[in-house]
């Protein structure tokens, strides 16, 4: 008998159970062909270990910096690349490479918490709004094209000048700015998954639809929402570094990595190193977001399976 | 196409009054009384008072967003609590420096991102296509005002081919204005010249492998001919919607490159009434911003259509 055969002579509640253990099997298999796609981009790769390592320094910071970041020092002040002080120190003595250390610490806080609440309200509305269209989606919709009427900086300083600077504001204001693209991607999923045969299997055996939309509608929509998750991650920490050397994210004494370019400012000249390094930072996070996010993008390409 | 020209305009209309709507609600948004927020806790009950009646705090909702929409189609955006100045007036003097900033980025954004583009498409999975394409990533990663900070470190203080300051207006005198805005553009055009770069490729590589360029290839064509006639001005046109989206980031970026080069642009007079909490001032920037760039977008999208005679719209 062949695998049709068998599952043709199985009762209808039973058949719908089979294909849905038939799909959650593949779907663990493109999972790891996937994974094995990425593996084959270098530059996906090299992404990756520069985030595992930034997360790893965010992580250990206090162990990983030498210094005190606050710790002022009046004979350290301008001290060039050392042994002592390998970023070199500020204007105040303050170790630079310390400072970027828990600055890095800041920047993964902020991405994270942010991104972590954009995405799920975003993918919770572009649920919502693709699967049930009409007058829901159309007013989620709506409401997303005004937020996205406005630049990603823009929108930042709009809301920061709100509700306030610091911490929370930064991370509300990154987080609204980023909730439209989840939104939109996610519904755009949903919309070419909807019409699918295994869904039409699922309500007719009666599953509820927040049964559907949780078991078979999310997780066939994951790959385009993973790779937003990698893009917004890397503009979410531009958006935050930009807040801060505007004076408008994290507040001194915290070190933040936009801050301490804004403090390199005045001090170009005579200590360049206060600019080079943190920039350098920000850079390479995000530089390892950007090829990582490349890489899922193609690795999860339905069109490659 | 009339039809989608009217339907496309209302859309932007809309969006318009939605950005209107919620720029008008931030100072409602305000955490506790705005009147504290914007003068500070020390302000008198008086000042406070003063400044609720000056910006209509003291109304009914309704009524304050009726006079809001009513002065906004007067072009009154109302008055800088700081300055004293009406806030269209303010704005109106700054754009003589963003504008010409706006577009010479892009210029140069442009004149990096199609040869680029194209030598990467050519020289496909060479290590020239590896260079651009490294290249490009990083022109999205380096953050602009980061990029600011090096170009003066670089070519306006160690080798000093461009002034570090005091900033000279194109209008009154266009070659030394030119100078003074070629490494904010610089800086500015980086994003965008990257993401441009990327999309020229892509698009050239798949009008590529159409039927009608092994056609031309097989008359016996030279290959400039069949790159340059024949896919170059197809490859292009999606290059257009990019630099709608885009034109969004280098709006944002304005805002930060303006301050590292202290332009006296309408970025960094946002930026600074966010600083002063300058309310009307921060509405009226973000309005005006906003409304540029739905506007740009509204003409990237018909001369997507223009440009594409596939394109069918009902």
């Amino acid at each position: 008998m062949t695998a049709e055969e068998i599952h043709n002579q199985l009762a209808p509640e039973t058949q719908s159970r089979s294909m849905v253990v038939e799909t959650t099997t593949a779907r663990v298999s493109l999972w790891r062909e996937s994974f094995r796609r990425l593996r084959r981009s270098r530059l996906a790769i090299v992404g990756l270990g520069i985030l595992v390592i930034t997360i790893t320094v965010a992580g250990l910071a206090p162990w990983v910096a030498i210094h005190n970041p606050r710790a002022i020092s009046a004979s350290d002040r301008f001290a060039s690349p050392s042994r002592n002080h390998v970023m070199g120190a500020d204007n105040l003595g303050r170790d630079i490479y310390s400072r970027v250390v828990y600055g890095v610490r800041m920047s993964v806080i902020v991405a994270g918490l942010s991104i972590g609440a954009a995405t799920l309200v975003g993918v919770f509305l572009g649920l919502v709004s693709g699967y049930f269209r009409g007058w829901i989606d159309e007013v989620i919709m709506r409401t997303m094209d005004i937020i996205y009427a406005f630049p990603a900086l823009l929108l930042a300083l709009m809301l920061v000048a709100t509700f306030g600077t610091g911490l929370a504001g930064v991370i509300v204001a990154v987080a609204i700015g980023r909730i439209p693209g989840f939104a939109r991607v996610t519904r755009a999923a949903v919309l070419s998954i909807r019409e699918n045969e295994y869904l039409e299997a699922a309500r007719a055996i009666g599953q509820t639809d927040w049964r559907i939309i949780r078991r078979h509608v999310l997780p066939n929509a994951l790959a385009p929402i993973i790779v937003m998750i990698s893009i917004s991650l890397a503009l979410a920490i531009l958006v935050e570094a930009s807040l801060s050397f505007l004076g408008l994210g994290i507040q001194p004494p915290t070190p933040s990595l936009g801050g301490l370019l804004k403090d390199a400012l005045p001090f170009m000249h005579q200590a360049p190193w206060m600019a080079i390094f943190p920039g350098l930072t920000i850079a390479a996070i995000v530089f390892s977001l950007n090829v990582l996010g490349d890489g899922l993008r193609d690795a999860l390409d339905p069109n490659l399976r | 196409m009339l039809r989608y020209l009217v339907r496309r305009l209302l859309f932007s209309l809309l969006v318009v009054a939605g950005v209107v709507t919620l720029v008008f609600s931030l100072i409602h948004l305000i955490p506790g009384d705005p009147t504290a927020a914007i003068l500070g806790t020390e302000a008198t009950p008086e000042a406070r008072a003063a400044l609720r009646k000056d910006l209509g705090l003291d109304q009914p909702l309704l009524t304050q967003y009726g006079r809001w929409w009513w002065n906004l189609l007067h072009g009154d955006l109302g008055r800088s609590i700081l300055v004293k100045q009406p806030v269209s007036e303010l704005i109106l003097q700054r754009l003589p420096t963003t504008v010409p900033l706006a577009l010479l980025t892009i210029t140069i954004a442009i004149a990096i991102a199609i040869p680029a583009g194209i030598i990467s498409a050519i020289r496909r999975n060479t290590w020239v296509d590896a260079a651009v394409s490294l290249a490009a990533f990083s022109g999205m990663s380096i953050p602009d005002f980061w990029l600011g900070v090096l170009l003066i470190l670089g070519f306006a203080l160690y080798i000093p081919i461009f002034p570090p300051g005091d900033y000279v207006s194109i209008v009154s005198n266009p070659l030394e204005g030119l100078r003074h805005l070629l490494l904010p553009a610089i800086a500015l055009g980086a994003t965008f010249s990257a993401a441009l770069t990327r999309m020229i490729r892509s698009s050239l590589l798949e009008v590529l492998s159409r039927d009608y360029v092994r056609t031309a290839r097989a008359k016996g064509q030279r290959e400039s001919r069949v790159l340059l006639r024949h896919a170059l001005r197809n490859a292009l046109i999606p290059a257009v919607t990019i630099m709608g989206v885009q034109f969004g980031t280098l709006l944002g970026g304005t805002l930060i490159i303006e301050q590292v080069f202290a332009l006296p642009g309408l970025g960094r007079l946002t930026v600074q009434a966010v600083l002063d909490r300058d309310f009307p001032l921060v509405q009226g920037c973000v309005i005006v911003i906003a409304t540029i760039f739905v506007f740009v977008n509204l003409l990237t999208d018909l001369l997507y259509v223009y440009l594409d005679p596939r394109i069918k719209y009902t």
